[in-house]
């Protein structure tokens, strides 16, 4: 691969975090420091309203004292990426190799970034780079994207990720730029128990394809690890973008999570896949904003809570275009302790002529034990909209198991069948690279039932 | 050892805190073709899900013997194991499961054994061409969005794969068109040997004429009121179930 | 409506806003007895203090307990912020000093003969076919002017059986130990603030009290609220208990003139259905659009009691309602039902609360809304299972219309489920009247505007066909004012 391979590997800002680390991007600085202003300014959010009812907001507030962040300095800076560092590694290597992917990043919290890309997504006008040496070539579009949506004034804990983000992904297709292999990005978290702050762009021009895969997993199975993710999409006009973020941390990881996606152009198509099956406690937020007019916009999301994992998601879907579709499938499945928060909004934005909004929330509760919230909101401000979701809570169906039961199928297997079933249509929507793996996680968590 | 295959024996079956069958007997023989025939509610449809072991119907006296052992105690899956069939009245849909999937673990909860499994798409193709069932059925989701009659066959294509000694038919009928009855017939008809038996739930006469039933019984509030040849069938057809109601009287009376 | 002649004659100094209800509002419903005020025995000042609340329960000569009760939760009043949810903009307008707290319009209590009642009070209720609609199918009558009840009835075939139906006050006096052994057990004054207020000032209301076995079913109760000043603010507080196996069904209604200031109505009702105890609640309120309309409403299910909350919510500016049951034993029976209709200038924040406690209990909430121009329905709901209520099954439906661009409808329901065995299931729709069904109608030969209103009163059919034909009447009715009232 070397004539074809960009390495980046790079170091990272580690050393002296917060407050110095300005000065080696200055590109960022005014943006970052503006980000930290408003971090200290703003209030916890109200955990009297619903987005933050089921989740303390304090657990997510930067706590990392100086000797933390000497502990990500002690690893070598520009350390080799050995081979086994992960499996999910080493196989998105060779889907690179065989060209099933046309890039792959490895986002290594502790040693470095490293992106690679095949010679025919280079040759095709795919752009993947850290978002410090983005600046060079691609001012303009940064300017014009980064942190415009999700910045200083998003959140408290976004205007954090802000201010600290240590390096991040810029993904970019230049108008008519199409993609048709997934984008693979790994997000390892850091081996000592510090925040990190992944952070990520993805700018789809006119008329161009990109398929992102987003992936978070901790170092090792014990480091009880901290993540505050951004992530932003915008997909321009006849622009169409697939984005799936896979989140595998251990179960001691505690991991908050922010992405839009802004379907600024006309006629542009977008697809969000949320896929949440690790951390102790998990809150993401994930939206798309339908600018446009006539876009599309679909979510899914999966969510499979075990032991006593705590998730708590909110997804939106905001019309602010005529002609707008969109539809949402939000899957739940708790087993043991887990507990699971839902929070949907739709919104119809005034004079938004002809749209179509449906959300759909299923909660699968294995046993005894669990628990989950469903707060599916409406908020239409016109008339010429169609919209509906539903929501519904409740164990496996009976009837199914003694359907299965009836034909010999043995009752744990009926319940993992049924299950499975629930979550295949979601399963299936990922991209081929990816199912195998998702699935053995759904598989990993039926084997103890 | 009987030679019976099933045995009901003095069932009484309750739903919901209701009585609906009130003491039905009935011996199902090798080889034989029964048809349970009766009115909506007249409890035929509760004597088959009971027998297989639908939670919601609880046998609260009386017994039912497959090949001579009680099956009460068992599980559905159980039940199935041992030989026992119920084809739906109205299958139940597992969105996501498919149907190929669905069928191999039915059988393989009968063979485990995966060398006994290399033929199972084979043996599915063939079931389907039987039943005119299209391949690309197997992919789709269990009874998710079938039509009445695709679900109906469906439940045919089971009973010929899973081979039961004993074969419950609720209303499988029910819902067919013409061509659709004959194709279903025909596979009950493959179905039958000397060494299986069938209990044919219907409502109407029409099927009786492709699947030729060795007794009738008639089923009236929960209770056998006539038993008899194929005749009693085309009686019913006649003169409809009214015609029966006064020996009803005699019966309970 | 018919009889335009007659109207002017007694509602006089109508202040002219047509801004805000159409003109058949004010004629049916929307008219001012100067006469009534230029009579009225007592009127304090505006504003709130512990001097107000002092002078309320002297002059009610209420026992020590409630005298404390009602200072105490003043201070929980004052204390509490005002909700940070909902429609803040509107509740911030609220100015709770530019308010009369207690205004009694007759020196008498309330009489059982609407002969003793005063002239100047009765031709209001006259108006209002109150005394007509108690002739013909009701089992009593409870008519509130302002704080006080002045005219109650029941039956004698009731009472005789034990049924004790009394506003409030005179409940407090002639039953003191079953009030006091009921009153806030269902919503304490720390509930939220505007449940603060109520038991700080509370005048007027019903009680009901049905013993073992009486079933006042066939023939509803009801009690109908007037307000008639300006700037008045009604807390009135009603009390219904079922013993076991007993049923009733109570009728409110409510009404008001037009103003251009604000009028405040803060109710607290509290329900107690003890086991197989089956009550209904039925609403229908059409207020006019300058009245704040801000109540808490809960009952509690024992074992296998059903308790049904039917709630029509017509008019107001701001209503913030959420009739809530708690389904507190085995087999307990939810049912909430309501129609919402909001037009320009008004906030129906309406919806519904079951929480699920004991086993095998079972509720279903209907919400229909209908936002107009530019009105603004909301629909805001709770379902919560604690664990161990296994068997549990709710279901909620929420349907929206919208009707014109501006139009808006928000859904915020809540679910809360912490038990496995148990069946949820939720689901909302938002749409506007179909063209297709427009179109449909109109081909018949029937007017667009005829077609439209046909399409939204079968969109509320749900909700009408449970309520008697003569309120079904009037509901339709009322919905065709305000389909052809104020154009968008």
């Amino acid at each position: 691969m070397s004539d074809t391979t960009i390495d980046t590997a790079l170091l990272k800002q580690v050393t002296q975090l917060p407050e110095s680390r300005n000065k080696q991007q200055d590109s960022f600085a005014e943006l970052q420091n503006n980000a930290r202003a408003k971090y200290k300014a703003e209030g916890l959010p109200d955990r009297t309203l619903h987005l933050w009812r089921y989740t303390d907001p304090s657990q997510f507030l930067y706590s990392d004292g100086s000797e933390s962040h000497q502990n990500g300095s002690a690893i070598p800076a520009n350390a080799p990426i050995a081979s086994g560092v992960s499996p999910a590694y080493d196989t998105a290597l060779e889907q690179l190799n065989a060209g099933e992917l046309s890039a792959v990043a490895l986002d290594n919290a502790d040693v470095s970034l490293r992106i690679e890309l095949t010679p025919v997504a280079i040759k095709a006008g795919l752009v993947a780079l850290p978002l410090s040496l983005a600046g060079a070539d691609y001012s303009d579009i940064l300017k014009r994207h980064l942190a415009t949506e999700v910045g200083a004034d998003f959140g408290k804990f976004e205007a954090l990720n802000t201010t600290l983000w240590e390096d991040g992904i810029f993904i970019y297709a230049p108008d008519n730029v199409r993609i048709e292999e997934p984008i693979h990005l790994l997000r390892r978290g850091s081996a000592s128990s510090r925040w990190t702050f992944p952070r990520t762009l993805i700018v789809v021009g006119e008329n161009s394809k990109l398929t992102v895969v987003d992936e978070y997993y901790s170092a090792n199975e014990t480091v009880a690890g901290k993540s505050n993710a951004v992530v932003e999409v915008f997909g321009h006009a006849n622009s169409e973008v697939e984005y799936f973020v896979l989140q595998r941390n251990n179960a001691k990881t505690l991991s908050h999570y922010t992405e839009r996606t802004i379907l600024v152009g006309d006629t542009s198509k977008s697809m969000l896949v949320a896929a949440s099956f690790g951390s102790k406690t998990h809150k993401a937020n994930l939206g798309t904003i339908m600018q446009g007019r006539q876009t599309k916009s679909l979510q899914y999301g999966l969510v499979f809570g075990s032991d006593k994992q705590s998730f708590d998601h909110h997804t939106e879907h905001i019309n602010r275009g005529a002609n707008g579709y969109s539809d949402l499938d939000f899957k739940v499945v708790l087993k043991d302790k887990a507990h699971s928060t839902y929070t949907g909004l739709i919104r119809v934005d005034e004079n938004i002529k002809n749209c179509e909004a449906y959300q759909s929330n299923r909660n699968l509760l294995l046993n005894r034990g669990t628990k989950a919230e469903s707060i599916p909101e409406l908020e239409i401000l016109c008339d010429e909209v169609v919209c509906t979701h539903g929501a519904t809570v409740g164990p496996i169906d009976e009837m199914q198991v003694f359907y299965l039961l009836s034909r010999g199928i043995p009752r744990t297997d009926a319940v993992r069948m049924i299950v499975r079933g629930h979550v295949e249509p979601t399963l299936k929507i990922l991209p081929e690279s990816l199912q195998p793996r998702v699935r053995s996680y759904v598989d990993e968590r039926l084997a103890t039932l | 050892m009987s030679n019976y295959i099933l045995q009901i024996k003095d069932v009484h079956v309750e739903v919901e805190g209701k009585e609906v069958v009130k003491g039905v007997t009935l011996d199902i023989g090798k080889g034989e073709v029964h048809a349970l025939m009766g009115k909506n509610g007249s409890g035929k449809s509760s004597l088959s899900n009971a027998i297989m072991g639908h939670p919601s119907y609880s046998i609260t006296s009386g017994d039912v013997l497959l090949d001579g052992v009680s099956v009460l105690e068992m599980d559905p899956n159980e039940r199935s194991l041992a030989g026992l069939f119920l084809a739906f009245q109205y299958p139940q849909a597992v969105p996501g499961v498919t149907v190929a999937n669905f069928l191999r673990s039915a059988l393989m909860a009968r063979r485990n054994d995966d060398k006994a499994m290399r033929t199972f798409r084979k043996e599915l193709y063939a079931a389907m061409d039987a039943l005119e069932v299209d391949h690309e059925f197997g992919g789709r989701y269990l009874n998710d969005g079938f039509s009445g009659g695709e679900k109906k066959r469906l439940e045919i294509l089971q009973l010929s794969m899973l081979k039961p000694t004993m074969a419950l038919l609720d209303e499988t009928d029910s819902g067919l068109d013409i061509d659709a009855l004959k194709i279903v017939s025909e596979g009950i008809n493959n179905y039958c040997s000397a060494e299986n038996g069938i209990l044919l739930v219907t409502h109407y006469q029409r099927i009786l004429d492709y699947v030729k039933p060795t007794k009738v019984h008639v089923m009236i509030d929960g209770k056998i009121v006539k038993t008899g040849g194929p005749e009693i069938a085309l009686e019913l057809e006649k003169s409809g179930y009214e015609s029966f109601q006064p020996e009803l009287a005699e019966v309970s009376g | 409506m018919s009889d335009k002649a007659q109207n002017t004659q007694t509602a006089t100094e109508l202040p002219p806003d047509p801004m805000i209800k159409g003109d058949d509002y004010a004629e049916k419903y929307g008219f001012y007895s100067a006469e009534a005020a230029k009579n009225y025995f007592l009127k304090g000042g505006k504003g709130l203090s512990h001097e107000v609340v002092e002078n309320i329960s002297r002059i009610k000569g209420e026992p020590q307990w409630m005298n404390d009760f009602r200072h105490k939760s003043l201070d929980i009043f004052l204390s509490k912020p005002m909700p940070n949810w909902g429609d803040t903009k509107l509740m911030g307008e609220l100015d709770f000093q530019n308010i009369y707290y207690y205004i009694k319009p007759t020196e008498k209590s309330a009489q059982d003969n609407w002969d003793d009642v005063p002239d100047y009070i009765k031709n209001t209720f006259d108006k209002l076919g109150i005394p007509e609609a108690e002739q013909k199918f009701l089992g009593g009558v409870s008519a509130q002017f302002e704080s006080e009840v002045v005219y109650h009835s029941l039956k004698e075939d009731l009472a005789k059986k034990g049924v004790i139906f009394l506003d409030m006050d005179e409940a407090l006096k002639q039953h003191p130990d079953l009030v006091k052994k009921y009153f806030s057990t269902v919503i304490p004054p720390s509930d939220n603030k505007f449940a603060a207020l109520n038991s700080a000032v509370w005048s007027g209301g019903s009680f009901i009290y049905v013993p073992k076995g009486v079933d006042v079913g066939a023939a509803p109760l009801q009690a109908y609220f007037r307000i008639n000043a300006e700037n008045m603010g009604q807390f009135e507080r009603t009390l219904i208990i079922a013993d076991e196996g007993a049923r009733v069904h109570y009728i409110e209604g409510c009404t008001a003139p037009i103003w251009s200031s604000d009028s405040l109505h803060s109710a607290v009702v509290e329900v107690i259905a003890h086991d197989s105890a089956y009550i209904r609640y039925t609403t229908i309120q059409n207020w006019a659009n300058n009245i704040y309309n801000l109540v808490t409403k809960r009952a509690v299910a024992k074992k296998n009691a059903t308790v049904e909350w039917v709630d029509g919510n017509l008019g107001s500016k701001l209503t913030m309602k959420f009739p809530c049951v708690y389904l507190a034993e085995e087999g307990a029976k939810a049912e909430i039902l309501s129609v919402a209709f909001a037009g320009t200038g008004q906030h129906q924040d309406a919806g519904a609360k079951v929480i699920h406690v004991a086993k095998n209990t079972s509720s279903r909430i209907t919400s229909k809304s209908i936002s107009k121009d530019k009105g603004i329905a909301s629909y805001r709901g709770m379902v919560k299972v604690y664990k161990g209520a296994e068997g549990s099954k709710v279901s909620v439906e929420c349907d929206a219309l919208l009707i014109g661009s501006e139009a808006r409808s928000d859904t915020y329901p809540t679910m809360e489920i912490h038990e496995d065995n148990v069946k949820i299931e939720h689901e909302a729709r938002v749409s506007k009247v179909s063209e297709e069904q427009l179109f449909y109608l109109t081909s018949r030969g029937i007017s667009e505007d005829d077609a439209r209103l046909l399409i939204v009163n079968g969109f509320i059919e749900p909700f009408t066909k449970e309520l008697p034909m003569e309120y079904a009447v009037e509901l339709n009715r009322l919905i065709e004012l305000e389909m052809t009232g104020s154009v968008g």
